[in-house]
């Protein structure tokens, strides 16, 4: 197959500049402009976000700022080939940290991006805003990274989240039965990937991947 | 037995310790087999070690390796592991290996069901995983063994000859590996479906 990249990079710069008005943090040295959503932003973490490691640390364990400032020297040990890029998760309107973003195998062939929210949000906020965050992240990663395919794996009561994936022209691929934990039950683990048109496949392998 | 976790009729599972390094780099340096993955390399005992090393570290890991043994004699013949363990959301992906010469007699089988054994009744998992790639069909045939369902596809996961191949997810809950480890111990023989993994017993606590 083939096709043309770069519709996800003109969708990033529309969020760009509907958001440059209110978003204060775009000031900020580590604020990246191609990152800005409606909602959030992503942009790298420094030492000076230990103090709020709860937002940005996965999961819902307490990480104090001494272990969350070993975690981030641990993180950033080189800036050209990152074993994982550990991004910030900030809101637009006021420059706070609302939860994170990771990536694994950026300037790779492949990559898997994972968001969530701060856990003190409720799940309704929560799923909004990693919706906003897979808006921006996953043309970042297929049409500027020209990642061959980006892997999300979205819970399956993560409506908005789901929906911002099908947006993206993302491919539900798999369905992993009872994977994620809630109060009361369980719900399945939903795997998207966005392949990237640019990439060109022989027609005879993609008849045998069909 | 040397130390064991898990047992069965004729294998159990044991903590790797150091002195498998030099085991891991001989058995990993005479593979025939290169369908599995990319390719075979060079491997030497000391990465071994320092892996091993490093994984006994962790309290609550989230990658738990696992020797597989003969219980006749204690020879290590293979590994199994779990993968991306999630201790809050309870789930885990599994993987596992034998040397070349231990293949297509059981080994494997067994070795997989005293993990699941692991996985869901003493950790107390509440599903499974793995992953294939397409090409490798021996071992999506034996996940679908040991009651594994397919889950899905993950697109242009690898390359393979030449060419871009996809991968398979396949996924497992406790009742289907109970009844899988149910239809498994059927075609076993009387003597040996008595004996460890065979015996009606309840969870570890």
């Amino acid at each position: 197959m083939t096709g043309r990249a770069g519709d996800g990079n003109l969708y990033c710069t529309a969020f760009v500049r509907r958001n440059r008005a209110v978003a204060d943090w775009e000031g900020s040295p580590v604020s990246v402009p191609y990152l800005t959503g409606m909602l959030v932003g992503l942009r790298a973490l420094t030492l000076a976000d230990a103090a709020q490691a709860g937002a940005w640390a996965r999961g819902p364990l307490a990480m104090n700022a001494t272990r969350a400032e070993a975690f981030l020297k641990d993180a950033h040990t080189d800036p050209w080939n990152p074993r994982r890029r550990y991004l910030a998760m900030v809101r637009v309107e006021d420059g706070e940290i609302v939860g994170g973003a990771a990536v694994a195998g950026a300037h790779a062939r492949t990559g898997q991006l994972d968001v969530w929210a701060a856990p003190w949000l409720d799940p309704a906020e929560r799923d909004r805003l990693c919706a906003d965050a897979v808006r921006i992240a996953v043309p970042w990663l297929r049409d500027e990274n020209e990642l061959m395919t980006v892997t999300l794996a979205v819970p399956a009561d993560a409506a908005e989240t789901i929906r911002a994936a099908e947006d993206l022209g993302m491919v539900h691929g798999a369905t992993l039965r009872e994977h994620v934990a809630r109060p009361g039950g369980r719900v399945d683990l939903l795997e998207y990937q966005a392949l990237n048109p640019g990439w060109t496949i022989p027609a005879e392998e993609e008849a045998s991947g069909a | 037995m040397r130390n064991p976790l898990v047992v069965g009729s004729r294998v159990y599972l044991r903590a790797l310790e150091t002195n498998d390094a030099e085991t891991d780099a001989a058995q990993a340096n005479a593979e025939t087999e290169t369908f599995m993955y990319r390719g075979r390399a060079p491997a030497s005992p000391l990465a071994f070690a320092r892996w091993i090393e490093e994984d006994g570290k962790h309290p609550m890991p989230s990658e738990i390796h696992l020797a597989v043994c003969l219980r006749d004699g204690d020879r290590y013949i293979g590994a199994v592991s779990l993968h991306h363990v999630d201790y809050l959301n309870r789930t885990a992906e599994t993987g596992s290996g034998l040397a070349d010469g231990f293949r297509n007699q059981g080994f494997g089988t067994e070795a997989k069901m005293l993990l699941l054994e692991y996985a869901f009744d003493r950790l107390h998992l509440h599903a499974i995983h793995s992953h294939v790639f397409e090409h490798n069909t021996r071992s999506a045939a034996a996940l679908r063994k040991q009651g594994y369902r397919y889950a899905g596809r993950r697109k242009w996961d690898d390359v393979k000859g030449g060419v871009y191949r996809d991968g398979l997810l396949f996924d497992l809950l406790r009742e289907e590996w109970l009844a899988a480890r149910e239809a498994w111990r059927a075609t076993l023989p009387a003597d040996v479906r008595g004996k460890g993994l065979g015996r009606d017993r309840e969870p570890t606590p």
